[in-house]
């Protein structure tokens, strides 16, 4: 397959797996109680842990932008301050720890206390509970996709060995 | 003998046959009592859903008023707000500012902005909204402050408030006396010389499905 069609291929998987968060988060589809997990942020920071290509990242922060014009244009300032954030992560992850599990909740942490701190820093005053519970909710909710992702990498590794 | 040795077959044959008859038909009768309690049940429940849907009816009573209901079309994604986006917009003549309810007569909010058929509606559950209310009887003022739930402030000490007591919009920008909600627990210290409530509304903003917009208001705004 040649690199461009390999490129292409994960851009797809990216749109894919972007809508999703998209549908999932704007109907609060994981929400317990009153908080709602940020699924765009792990998205997001998802693409920074695993994207090597500053180009494709750049294409996947274009595509969320353009896709929330399209279903979230309400929402659009948040959309790029998180963006904004994901993409100040993604020139600065090389002093990570260079754990995919420890530099993924790291991010996820410091992209969720960034981002109430731009758009509301009131919040942290009238509600820090709920910023706490968000926290551990997202951070759960990242180990899992990272968790996932490895084993799936894993199983495709010894798959191709054998 | 052979005949002997069939005949005590035959008979037990039918012992079995007759037992295993009559198990059959207790467990059926079991089975058909239980189902006529559970058909008498859930026609109970029926009668009662058919009388709530009336009294619901009733309560709401929207066809008549100069109201614009609109299907609640996505909510704010992250957890610092509480907007709701309704599919009416510019195209059928919403106006930012005019009143939303989520019942006749519960306030739940008002339009902030407006697409050409979609709408933005800043709730009482956003820790944005600020507003004028009056409390019970005695018509207490005090200042809604959005949240989760909504809380008043800025109560007088000396103010005799007490649970249940109904919160009224008193705000210049929004009709007047549209119900907020009920007092659900009073903080009153004695240090501070003022007190704070939190209020209970009757539904669940996270469940809201259809609200309606008052659309002869003319606000202050």
């Amino acid at each position: 397959m040649s690199p461009i069609m390999k490129d292409l291929i994960k851009i797809l998987v990216w749109i894919f797996f972007i809508i999703l968060a998209f549908v999932l988060q704007a109907n609060h589809f994981f929400s317990l109680g009153d908080i709602n997990p940020n699924l765009i942020l792990l998205i997001i920071f998802l693409g920074v842990i695993l994207e090597k290509k500053i180009s494709r990242f750049l294409v996947l922060i274009f595509i969320i932008i353009l896709l929330s014009v399209i279903f979230l244009p309400y929402w659009l300032k948040e959309i790029l301050i998180l963006s904004g954030l994901s993409f100040i992560a993604f020139l600065l992850k090389k002093f990570l720890a260079g754990n995919i599990f420890f530099d993924f909740l790291i991010l996820i942490s410091l992209g969720n206390l960034g981002f109430y701190l731009i758009i509301n820093p009131h919040y942290f005053i009238t509600n820090p509970i709920a910023i706490i519970v968000e926290l551990f909710y997202n951070m759960a909710l990242g180990f899992l996709i990272i968790f996932g992702i490895r084993s799936f990498s894993y199983e495709k590794k010894t798959r191709i060995k054998s | 003998m052979t005949k002997k040795y069939i005949l005590i077959f035959i008979l037990l044959a039918v012992l079995v046959f007759v037992y295993s008859y009559q198990r059959n038909i207790f467990t059926g009768l079991d089975k058909f009592r239980l189902s006529n309690q559970a058909l008498t049940e859930l026609r109970l429940k029926n009668q009662g859903l058919e009388q709530e849907i009336k009294d619901l009816k009733n309560k709401l009573n929207l066809a008549s008023q100069p109201y614009l209901s609109a299907r609640v079309y996505s909510r704010y994604p992250f957890n610092n707000n509480q907007t709701l986006i309704i599919n009416v917009g510019s195209k059928d003549g919403v106006k930012v500012g005019w009143p939303v309810l989520a019942a006749e007569h519960y306030l739940l909010g008002k339009i902030v902005e407006v697409k050409t058929t979609t709408s933005e509606v800043l709730t009482i559950f956003s820790p944005d909204w600020k507003s004028g209310v009056k409390i019970g009887q005695a018509g207490i003022e005090a200042v809604l402050v959005g949240g989760r739930p909504p809380k008043l402030d800025l109560i007088p000490a000396d103010a005799k408030i007490k649970l249940d007591d109904e919160v009224l919009s008193v705000s210049p920008n929004l009709p007047l006396n549209l119900l907020v909600g009920k007092i659900s627990e009073i903080n009153s210290q004695p240090t501070v010389s003022l007190q704070q409530a939190k209020i209970r509304t009757d539904y669940d903003p996270n469940q809201l499905d259809k609200v309606f917009i008052v659309t002869d208001y003319e606000g202050f705004d």
